[in-house]
């Protein structure tokens, strides 16, 4: 009998394509670790599905707990290890020394440290495509779970142990000059490839794809979703707003199909997209993704996952951002009608920022336009235009930014994204600074009417850019956000000077609330060092 | 181990009661317990003190009048001093919810109190406002009585408590003649109408949805299916795949029974999991019939130890109920300010709104002018309420009203500007600057009072006396700002027979140095009345006396003639006055006074901002604003409730000023311009003006 263990879906699918491909006519069962909660809810479909004779579910989250427990108490890691392997020799559903070959996937949990330490030969599957000889990023994620890193390396994970006889590993993936004499070449994606209709049928089957959706009449586009909010790095509402809005920037007029990520089993993206949207089981792997598309995607997006760009061959375009995106893709309207304000304006020249350059080349790509952009944390004025955001470069205070401003050309001009609004073209001193700014106003209204106003200023020596600038007038409908936004200018009409003076006063106060934290943090000083003399 | 948390958990309850026991036995322990005692001791200081507090009692025998349990509410229920209230709700995540339905078939649901809120800390509050229709006092009353002999009568019949609206109604009429179709239409009329939804179970069920489960609906309820159904449309659940409701079947969720019946209707085989408020129904029967719960514990009783109770039963269960589903449901969390704003500001600003509402139009008056800058959120707040009135905010402050009334109350002039000044030792020099009156200086020198001269307690009335034999000199000195502000005030009175001036409080002064102003001195021809928030004024306790009683001042919560019981409680020693002023601030400057440039434009004179507080006032107001707006939705049908009476307002005000340790905590480096007016710019905060000011 062949006894697979595997933890997350990537982990399933590797042991279900083994299974497949190696050992079509052999006895086998799958154990889930019930840390994966999909694998809780799916086994019984898991099962049904009859590629393997029995998949067994097993109880690793309280072993897991109970190793944290004990943690928490500063038990030591030999004594913990130790109550471990007790605790998975009771709740060990099957008889393992009655098995025949046990493949493991992944070798770092408990199921694993039982194997391992009872010397029984296994084969072990990497963590992910090319990990085997990467694995800095799973290294960094390990150090949280305190006894699994400390037993790193008196187990030997990853296969680096007496008992494991073999890796089966991605070897096309690898790092170049990577050598392994345990290595075998196992590449999901060539085996998937290779694999017949019907064994095919039968991977889709397991993962509850039901049907293939049909691109080659319609205008497909994909969005590949990760689970920030399960781990907690912003909350649902954000992480919905982070894909609406990016359906409405870059997939305009597509029909959407969406990929939720494995553990992203809280989006909403049936309720956010509409019925016309098409949103694939989160349980499947994404793998599988150009075999359940029946046709080519026009555009691939993700926020900072670089799984879409595995996509590549059969998408038009794929979209990845980096981790900026996390905190940008709030201020993405500001970055829209930067770039529209930049259309509006003309360019003849460069384009340099300190903010995220990807999503303006995106918004560019969107009309096929490359701009000569360049990314740059501390701002020179040989560009043409430059477009500053409020997060300046460690050091860079307003008096530089004030610096920059007197040395630009005439026919530059510089946009100001003034996303914490930070009012960084005025410095507290220099007023002459607001002759030369034109306030661009971002309307924003949702579906009850509720206005939210957001504001980007353009800096130029130039009357005639300002006077350009004055006449931008335009509306965009954010069909899935539930907003429209109008960009316009200001008239002479009274109602927009007061603006215009509200974001005067507006830069005054920050300043002076700049200065006054300046001077608390000097009179603790003085105190400080008053204190100190008279000890 | 069990057994040791068991016995402490039991010894602690059996403490808790004995003391309440003690506390609830008369008024002199629960006030010397609450109002002197010291509430930050420790466990052995207070059940000292509290002993020698029994055993004074017993000794003196006076006083034994039993408080009410809202007496000792009002003690004992504090502001959540320690961080914002919505800090400390742990509901589970939906991304963990999300989780937990994974590995179910059928999601169930209690319907109220977690799926829907009614805007009641109690829901038979809802029957006062049945009382109303039914044009029926004590309707309360005899509904509770009759749901309960339903109840006893179902009980003994069928061995069941559960009942139908019609049974209760049926047995109403032991009690007062209705017609019972009606009452029944009244009652589900006024439920459908008061409902509204939980945005934090909204999410919870919008995932259940969302992951394609089962979604049911089970409640122990005497409404009707169909009703209930109505209700949780009305309130965004659209999608339930059945709703079970227990008068149906005759049984109950707290027996396990109507479990069993959701289980024999779904499937025995299901993966089943509950989620409601109630720990024996929701919770424990739940477990008991093999459901996995999730508790959501109670949004009122997790709130209620936060609120003000000395209120009117139907206004105050309203606003408790409102400010815990807020607060309390889980859906997000909100800083201290924005929730002071939303737990006590909006309260206040409501209801004196619409106590000027009611002024403005028993007196018939044209224009309400709201004063700088107490009235700033009461205007926007006023103009959204009643849009059709004339209103406008006004510059004023106290500095401007001393420069422009010189020419009558000349004593203002002195105290402020000179009396008052004589504790900080300040020069002549700098005391002419304060008051813009540099050419006095000729006048005081020739008095033997140069630039250099320290104002002391002993040259105090020469001083004066040079003064008042040069009142000439100051009066056209201040010529010009007066001339700036009649015009000013001439546009903003804009023809109007009558105004209405509204400040905050305490003396009135802004609406007397107005009052004289506009009717005898600038003869605008326009009849001023003042309205202010509440009346006391430490230094004369009778200044407005006349005013109050010719009704052409009034006052809102307190005065000398309304609620002189919460005048005598409010401690202006103890700030309280000072605190309920950041209820109502500004995020402007304060105003200083006006002038007249050369072209005959009017110019304004601002002090420096407080910059440092504009975000928390903002948050304030942004709180304010939305409970206002969650009210008003709430009682849209219903606009009597929105006669919210002062003392009622004061309760919920009290609750917090009397709290100092609240404003210690979480408002202490709130920015307080020290010398605020007088164009001497002192910056302070808060919490040191609790710490110099705050008498004990």
């Amino acid at each position: 009998m062949i006894l697979y263990y595997a933890l997350t879906t990537y982990h399933i699918q590797c042991c279900v394509l083994h299974k497949l491909k190696y050992k079509p006519n052999e006895k086998a069962v799958l154990i889930l670790s019930d840390i994966h909660k999909n694998s809780v809810a799916f086994q019984k479909k898991y099962k049904d599905s009859g590629i393997f004779d029995d998949v067994i579910l097993f109880g690793e989250s309280t072993i897991n707990n109970a190793v944290r427990q004990r943690e928490r108490k500063h038990t030591p890691t030999k004594q913990n290890l130790h109550k471990t392997l007790k605790d998975v020799k009771q709740a060990l559903p099957v008889d393992i020394n009655s098995c025949d070959e046990v493949y493991l996937c992944p070798d770092h949990f408990p199921f694993g440290w039982y194997i391992i330490s009872k010397h029984i030969k296994y084969h072990c599957f990497e963590e992910g495509c090319g990990v085997l000889s990467n694995n800095e990023f799973m290294l960094s994620n390990m150090k949280r779970n305190k006894t699994q890193y400390a037993l790193m390396n008196v187990l030997g994970y990853f296969g680096n142990n007496k008992s494991c006889v073999e890796i089966l590993a991605d070897k096309e993936s690898q790092l170049p000059g990577y050598e392994n004499p345990k290595m075998t070449d196992f590449s999901v994606k060539r085996i998937i490839q290779d694999l017949s209709e019907s064994e095919l049928n039968k991977v889709f089957g397991f993962f509850g794809v039901s049907e293939k959706i049909n691109g080659k009449n319609q205008n497909l586009s994909l969005i590949l979703t990760q689970h920030m909010a399960n781990l907690g790095i912003m909350s649902l509402d954000g992480q919905h707003r982070l894909y609406t809005l990016f359906a409405d920037y870059f997939l305009e007029g597509t029909h959407i199909t969406v990929k939720p990520h494995p553990d992203d089993i809280a989006g909403r993206y049936r309720e956010l997209f509409g019925d016309n949207a098409t949103v694939l089981p989160f349980a499947m792997p994404s793998e599988l993704l150009p075999y359940c598309i029946d046709g080519r995607v026009k555009t691939a997006i993700a926020a900072n996952s670089t799984a879409v760009n595995s996509l590549g061959e059969f998408c038009d375009r794929t979209i990845c951002f980096d981790n900026r995106i996390l905190k940008t893709f709030r201020y993405l309207n500001r970055y829209y009608a930067a770039y529209k304000l930049i259309e509006h304006i003309g360019k003849n020249g460069s384009i340099a920022t300190n903010g995220d350059d990807r999503i303006l080349c995106e918004l560019a790509l969107n009309d096929n336009v490359s701009l000569d952009l360049q990314y740059m944390d501390i701002l020179t004025t040989d560009n043409e235009i430059t477009l500053i955001s409020d997060n300046l470069a460690e050091g860079q205070s307003v008096e530089d930014i004030y610096e920059f401003l007197s040395g630009i050309q005439k026919s530059a001009y510089v946009i100001f994204l003034n996303e914490r609004v930070r009012h960084n073209y005025f410095d507290g001193i220099h007023k002459e600074v607001f002759s030369h700014i034109r306030p661009i106003f971002i309307t924003e209204t949702d579906l009850d009417g509720k206005i939210t106003e957001e504001v980007i200023y353009l800096y130029s020596n130039d009357s005639e850019i300002l006077e350009k600038a004055e006449n931008i007038n335009l509306t965009k409908e954010l069909k899935y956000t539930g907003i429209s936004i109008d960009i316009h200018s200001i008239s002479r009409s009274e109602s927009e000077k007061i603006k215009m003076l509200e974001g005067v006063l507006e830069a005054t106060e920050k300043r002076l609330n700049d200065y006054i934290r300046n001077k608390h943090q000097l009179d603790e000083e003085i105190e400080a060092l008053k204190e100190g003399k008279s000890k | 181990m069990k057994f040791v948390r068991k016995f402490k958990g039991k010894m602690k309850n059996k403490i808790k009661k004995l003391k309440l026991k003690v506390l609830m036995k008369d008024r002199f322990i629960l006030e010397g317990y609450y109002k002197y005692g010291n509430t930050d001791a420790g466990f052995v200081r207070k059940s000292l003190y509290l002993g020698t507090l029994y055993a004074a009692d017993r000794l003196n025998g006076k006083n034994r009048m039993k408080p009410s349990v809202n007496e000792r509410k009002k003690y004992a229920f504090k502001p959540c001093v320690s961080a914002p209230e919505s800090s400390f709700v742990k509901r589970p995540s939906y991304t963990l919810m999300a989780k937990k339905f994974l590995l179910h078939d059928v999601v169930s649901f209690d319907v109220f109190d977690t799926l829907i809120f009614r805007p009641f800390d109690d829901p038979k509050s809802l029957f006062f406002l049945l009382g109303e229709k039914n044009k029926c006092p004590g309707f309360k009353r005899y509904r509770e009585l009759a749901e309960k002999l339903a109840r006893k009568e179902a009980f003994e019949k069928k061995g069941t408590h559960e009942v139908t609206l019609r049974d209760i109604y049926e047995k109403i009429q032991r009690f007062v003649i209705l017609d019972i179709e009606q009452a029944m239409q009244y009652e589900i009329e006024t439920e459908l109408d008061m409902v509204y939804p939980n945005p934090y179970m909204l999410n919870v069920y919008k995932e259940a949805k969302n992951l394609g489960k089962k979604v049911i609906a089970v409640s122990d309820m005497y409404l009707p299916k169909d009703v209930i159904e109505k209700m949780l449309i009305k309130c965004g659940y659209d999608g339930f795949d059945d709703i079970i409701v227990s008068n149906k079947y005759g049984v109950s969720k707290r027996t396990t029974e109507l479990y069993k019946k959701v289980k024999e209707k779904h499937g025995e085989d299901l993966r089943y999991i509950h989620i409601g408020d109630n720990p024996i129904s929701d919770r424990r029967s739940a477990a008991r019939a093999g459901f996995d719960t999730v508790f959501y514990k109670n949004v009122n009783q997790r709130g209620n130890p936060h609120r003000a109770f000395d209120m009117t039963s139907l206004v105050g269960s309203a606003y408790r109920g409102l400010v815990n589903a807020k607060l309390q449901c889980g859906d997000r969390k909100y800083s201290s300010f924005y929730e002071f704003g939303y737990t006590y500001s909006g309260f206040l600003v409501l209801g004196y709104c619409n106590y000027i509402h009611s002024f403005v139009k028993n007196h018939g008056i044209d224009k309400v002018l709201f004063l700088s800058r107490d009235g700033y959120i009461l205007k926007s707040v006023y103009d959204k309420l009643f849009p059709e009135e004339n209103t406008e905010y006004v510059y004023w402050s106290r500095s401007a009203a001393i420069k422009l009334t010189v020419n009558r109350f000349r004593n203002e002039l002195l105290l402020r500007y000179i009396k008052y000044k004589i504790p900080r030792e300040m020069t002549i020099a700098q005391i002419l600057k304060a008051m813009d009156l540099q050419p006095m200086q000729p006048f005081l020198t020739d008095g033997g009072f140069d630039e250099s001269t320290i104002l002391t307690k002993e040259n105090y009335e020469d001083i004066v006396k040079i003064f008042i034999d040069n009142w000439d000199v100051v009066v056209s000195q201040y010529e010009n700002s007066s001339k700036a502000a009649k015009e000013y005030y001439r546009q903003a009175t804009d023809g109007a027979k009558s105004v209405c001036i509204v400040d905050i409080g305490w003396a009135a002064s802004g609406f007397s140095a107005l009052r004289y102003l506009i009717e005898d001195e600038w003869k605008l021809g326009c009849k001023t009345y003042g309205l202010v928030a509440g009346s006391t004024y430490l230094h004369d306790m009778d200044i407005i006396e006349a005013q109050l009683a010719n009704d052409t001042v009034s006052s809102y919560m307190f005065s000398q003639r309304v609620n002189r019981e919460i005048r005598r409680d409010h401690n202006v020693k103890q700030m309280y006055s000072a605190f309920t002023e950041i209820m109502m601030s500004a995020p402007t400057p304060s105003f200083i006074g006006f002038k007249m440039d050369d072209n005959g434009e009017i110019q304004y004179e601002f002090d420096c901002p407080e910059t440092e507080g504009y975000e928390m006032i903002r948050s304030i107001q942004r709180g304010a604003k939305d409970f206002i707006d969650d009210y008003t939705k709430a009682f849209e049908k219903y606009p009597f409730m929105m006669n919210i009476c002062g003392s009622d307002a004061y309760a919920v005000c009290r609750q917090v000023i009397s709290c100092p340790k609240y404003f210690e905590r979480l408002f202490s480096k709130y920015p307080v311009n020290r010398a605020v007016g007088s164009a001497s710019f002192e910056m302070g905060t808060l919490g040191e003006l609790i710490k110099n000011e705050f008498v004990g």
